[in-house]
């Protein structure tokens, strides 16, 4: 089987040539990344405007859900790991009450946050996309 | 590739890295993905979400791994999860079999002969099972060490070079008939 050993000369163009990574599908990956990050944005906006007051983790979803965000319906998991990574980059805070619930509030930090993501800033969406991330593997 | 990473990500510039990844590794993962599906359309569509995942997790990136290791390993496992899915085992997919079939496009004689040949090699290496294809695409096509081959797929290299020695004795038999 010496034939095999030459296959590593072969370019993708001899071995491949239909299989082109052309602009368009560059575009479509483009395309792709920009709709996942407006959907992040809104969520993460959502919830720091949302926690402006006190609330209970339930109370928050179902206003979530309210706001037409579907993210967490089949997943409510994943807002209580998001809330988790939150809490812990001290973007928002959360307490106990007699009643046994969680209740989180936004932090100075997050206000930060949040008055740069209702300007669009891009730079906040950077930081956060860890944060959104390390949510997803722990969520 | 490894040095452009941290300065650029000390300016904070995610989206200048990402572009120079996808426009180094694009087609790379593009023929990947097509070792696996054997569907121009389908590697196209496993393309763009493998690259989607890099973007979103190019900042959890740790320099214990070469970027590209890092690439293949997403790619990979992306790829084997779309061929455990319901969808690919229950919507059947015309097959591609372009290789068979496609023009030539060298005229010196010899060169095409030799081109049939390797294009007859290549289309037999796509005949192989899934876990055979990988381990010799990898290897040989890819020129991935074993060790390599380990660690990008989570396989034990006792059972790569088992993999092996059976998948070079398919081919045989295939190319033989």
């Amino acid at each position: 089987m010496d034939r095999l050993k030459d296959l590593k000369k072969l370019s993708h163009q001899q071995a491949f040539p239909e299989l082109q990574f052309t602009p368009d599908l560059q575009k479509r990956i483009y395309e792709d990344i920009h709709k996942n990050e407006e959907k992040e944005e809104e969520i993460l906006l959502a919830i720091f405007q949302l926690l402006k007051k006190k609330k209970e983790g339930f109370e928050l979803l179902s206003n979530l859900r309210s706001r037409g965000i579907s993210k967490f319906n089949q997943n409510e998991g994943f807002l209580y790991a998001l809330l988790h990574s939150l809490e812990q980059k001290g973007y928002i805070a959360a307490e106990w009450r007699k009643d046994g619930n969680k209740y989180y509030f936004i932090q100075s930090k997050g206000i930060k946050v949040l008055s740069k993501l209702e300007k669009n800033n891009q730079n906040v969406l950077i930081s956060l996309r860890g944060i959104w991330k390390g949510a997803m593997i722990h969520g | 590739m490894e040095e452009i990473f941290i300065e650029v990500l000390q300016n904070d510039d995610y989206d200048l890295l990402f572009h120079q990844v996808m426009t180094k590794y694009g087609r790379d993962v593009l023929v990947l993905a097509y070792s696996y599906v054997k569907n121009k359309d389908i590697a196209e569509d496993l393309t763009q979400e493998i690259f989607v995942k890099c973007y979103q997790s190019l900042c959890t990136f740790n320099h214990g791994s070469k970027l590209k290791t890092w690439l293949w390993r997403i790619a990979i496992n992306h790829c084997k999860d779309y061929l455990k899915s319901w969808h690919n085992r229950y919507v059947e997919v015309a097959d591609a079999h372009y290789l068979s079939s496609r023009p030539s496009q060298e005229d010196v004689e010899g060169q095409v002969i030799k081109r049939d040949k390797q294009a007859g090699l290549i289309e037999a290496i796509l005949q192989l099972p899934v876990p055979y294809r990988e381990i010799i695409y990898l290897h040989y096509y890819e020129d991935l060490s074993l060790k390599e081959i380990e660690y990008i797929t989570g396989i034990n290299i006792n059972t790569i070079k088992t993999r092996l020695r059976r998948a070079k004795d398919l081919l045989k038999t295939q190319l033989e008939e």
